[in-house]
């Protein structure tokens, strides 16, 4: 999920407000498709489409007023609102719980841990590999990073800018859509399911530093981590465990915190220019 | 003769809606009909301060910012919880209200004017994410989600006493600060401090380069636009003698971002206007077809980004303007 958004935020420098709303169609989508593809016909598909879609609407709506961040960003938000009722209107408003589709699990710590959440985390980490070899390996990827560093130096040298934003763009729409149908069988599924995502998935790109991969992941795994390791910490000095609510909220304001000490980010580099 | 003929709309304007009340009476809707129409006009007035305060931080000193519902909810939660649990009197409970909206936007504006670019719009948002998760973490006590209402009669104003029961007397006290605030605001755009970040919003390395320092400016800024987005969460209080934990989310101030927009960005009318526009928009829509108003809300706004980023003040002088060029 972060991982598209900081995709999106690094090179477009848009902060993307439909990226909720993308993660949660994946998993509409994903809701919708697996009766006529099964599971894996609907991970394949699912993300296809959103990634089209994202494909389209950067062409259509962001291309028009490229170079004036306010107001991508207010078209995002726009799109995130349109994409909301859309999914609202035909798949109505109800949650949908979608059955796992594997049901072994195995003992792990004396708990029985579900295989599914294995081959998610192992997708997971398959796709952060498979993106940044595609940004260090191939020679999209390069153009993509070049286009980050300096969009007007690249489009200089003659790359093609405005196909590396659209594709982007579409790529991290991909990639929110694999995090929705993934986490699909895991959480209910239903229209606003995005947006208690959003925010945390914009933090997680700040914090870790924009454009930068290992950022992303390092800081997604530490906020995952401490906010179910909160409550038990808390346990001794409240005599309660702590609710999961103030648990998120004291992770979200350490996280904050750091940005005090580090406004560029933990692995970002201060932005070039203006 | 000039000046008045320029200010002359904005007069009439003004004395209109201040007699609104006796016009409802006289075209032959008086009682609960009347009462509905003005109890909307009230919330347009209260939302319309809030849009305003918005207006500053955002169209004067390009500051796009999630977390104004901070200092509005902050405030409202000042005057219904002191009053609710210490028996405050009315003028206490809207102090402290005011004191902690101030307090708030110092603590939240010293963290988020150091973030670079737009880091400030997602550590704002964060922000107001952290304190709407702490209101309902403290549910026994805010009411959380589902809200608290208390019980404020009425304000006395030493001569007067006004009855915060009665629709029109809850009108006129709208109308009264968001005008008082209007004033300010607009004699604040207008002081050197005004000009100082506008020249910000639109090169901020040169202001720095000239001397300015921009940080503190924006810090300022920031306080103060806080505080009025707290003098409106004071009349909400007042008139709606209700507080809720979803007051504080960033989503809210994401509509004032939109009304400002839609009715013309760095204006302080245009967001008066926009948030009329659209909370009369969102009753309609909430009768005939509530899902139908974000759809709508999201197409207006696109449009917008895409054909009017100016907003309707902006659309409207550009036109004037090429007529007076005629």
């Amino acid at each position: 999920m972060a991982l598209g958004l900081n995709l999106i935020y690094g090179i477009l420098r848009i902060v993307n407000f439909a990226h909720g709303a993308l993660y949660m169609l994946g998993a509409v989508l994903a809701w919708v498709l697996w009766p006529l593809l099964g599971f894996w016909g609907a991970l394949i598909v699912a993300p296809l489409l959103v990634g089209v879609l994202g494909l389209g609407v950067e062409w259509l709506v962001l291309r028009p007023i490229e170079g004036r961040p306010l107001l991508s960003i207010i078209a995002t938000f726009a799109l995130m609102l349109i994409i909301q009722q859309t999914v609202l209107l035909s798949f109505g408003g109800g949650q949908q719980q979608l059955s796992n589709p594997w049901s072994w699990s195995f003992p792990l710590f004396g708990l029985r841990y579900p295989g599914y959440r294995l081959f998610v985390a192992l997708l997971a980490m398959l796709s952060v590999a498979g993106l940044w070899l595609f940004l260090q390996r191939t020679q999209v990827g390069r153009w993509v990073r070049a286009v980050s560093s300096d969009g007007e130096l690249a489009a200089g040298l003659g790359l093609p800018v405005p196909l590396v934003y659209g594709l982007a763009f579409g790529l991290g729409s991909y990639l929110a859509a694999l995090a929705g149908v993934l986490v699909a069988p895991i959480v209910s599924v239903d229209y606003l399911m995005g947006f208690d995502v959003l925010i945390p998935a914009f933090i997680i790109v700040i914090v870790g530093g924009a454009g930068s991969l290992g950022g992303s992941l390092l800081v997604a795994l530490a906020l995952g981590e401490a906010e179910n390791l909160l409550p038990f910490l808390a346990q001794p000095f409240l005599g309660q465990p702590m609710q999961p609510t103030l648990a998120r909220a004291l992770t979200l304001a350490l996280l904050i915190a750091l940005l005090l000490f580090r406004p560029q980010g933990l692995f970002g580099r201060r932005p070039v220019g203006p | 003769m000039d000046k008045l003929r320029q200010r002359a709309p904005l007069l009439i304007a003004l004395a209109l809606l201040a007699f609104i009340p006796q016009l409802l009476a006289l075209v032959g809707l008086p009682g609960r009909q009347g009462a509905f129409w003005l109890s909307l006009l009230t919330q347009m007035l209260i939302w319309g301060l809030f849009a305003l305060s918005y207006d500053l931080l955002f169209g004067y000193a390009g500051l796009l910012s999630l977390g104004q519902a901070i200092f509005f909810g902050l405030a409202i939660y000042g005057v219904t919880l002191s009053s609710l649990y210490w028996g405050f009197s009315p003028w206490e409970a809207l102090g402290s209200g005011l004191l902690i909206s101030l307090v708030g936007a110092m603590l939240v504006g010293i963290v988020a004017v150091r973030v670079p670019g737009h880091g400030f719009l997602i550590v704002t948002a964060v922000i107001s994410l952290i304190v709407y998760l702490m209101a309902v973490a403290a549910s026994g006590w805010t009411g959380g989600t589902n809200g608290v209402t208390v019980t404020i009669p009425s304000l006395d104003f030493g001569l007067l006493r006004l009855s915060l029961f009665d629709p029109r007397q809850g009108y006129w006290l709208a109308l009264g600060l968001l005008m008082l605030s209007y004033a300010a605001l607009r004699w604040l755009t207008r002081t050197p401090l005004g000009r100082a970040l506008e020249l910000i919003r639109e090169n901020e390395p040169r202001a720095e380069a000239l001397g300015y320092p921009t940080l503190r400016l924006k810090f300022v800024v920031f306080v103060i636009s806080g505080s009025f987005a707290g003098v409106a969460g004071l009349l909400y209080a007042l008139i709606n003698q209700f507080a809720s934990a979803g007051l504080l989310q960033w989503t809210v101030s994401a509509n004032a971002l939109i009304w400002t927009l839609v009715g013309g960005a760095g204006t302080l009318v245009g967001p008066l206007i926009g948030t009329a526009l659209l909370k009369f928009l969102e009753y309609l829509f909430g009768g005939w077809w509530p899902q139908g108003y974000p759809l709508l809300l999201g197409l207006v706004l696109l449009l917008v980004a895409r054909a009017a980023p100016q907003g309707i003040v902006g659309m409207l002088r550009a036109w004037r303007a090429q007529r007076e060029l005629r």
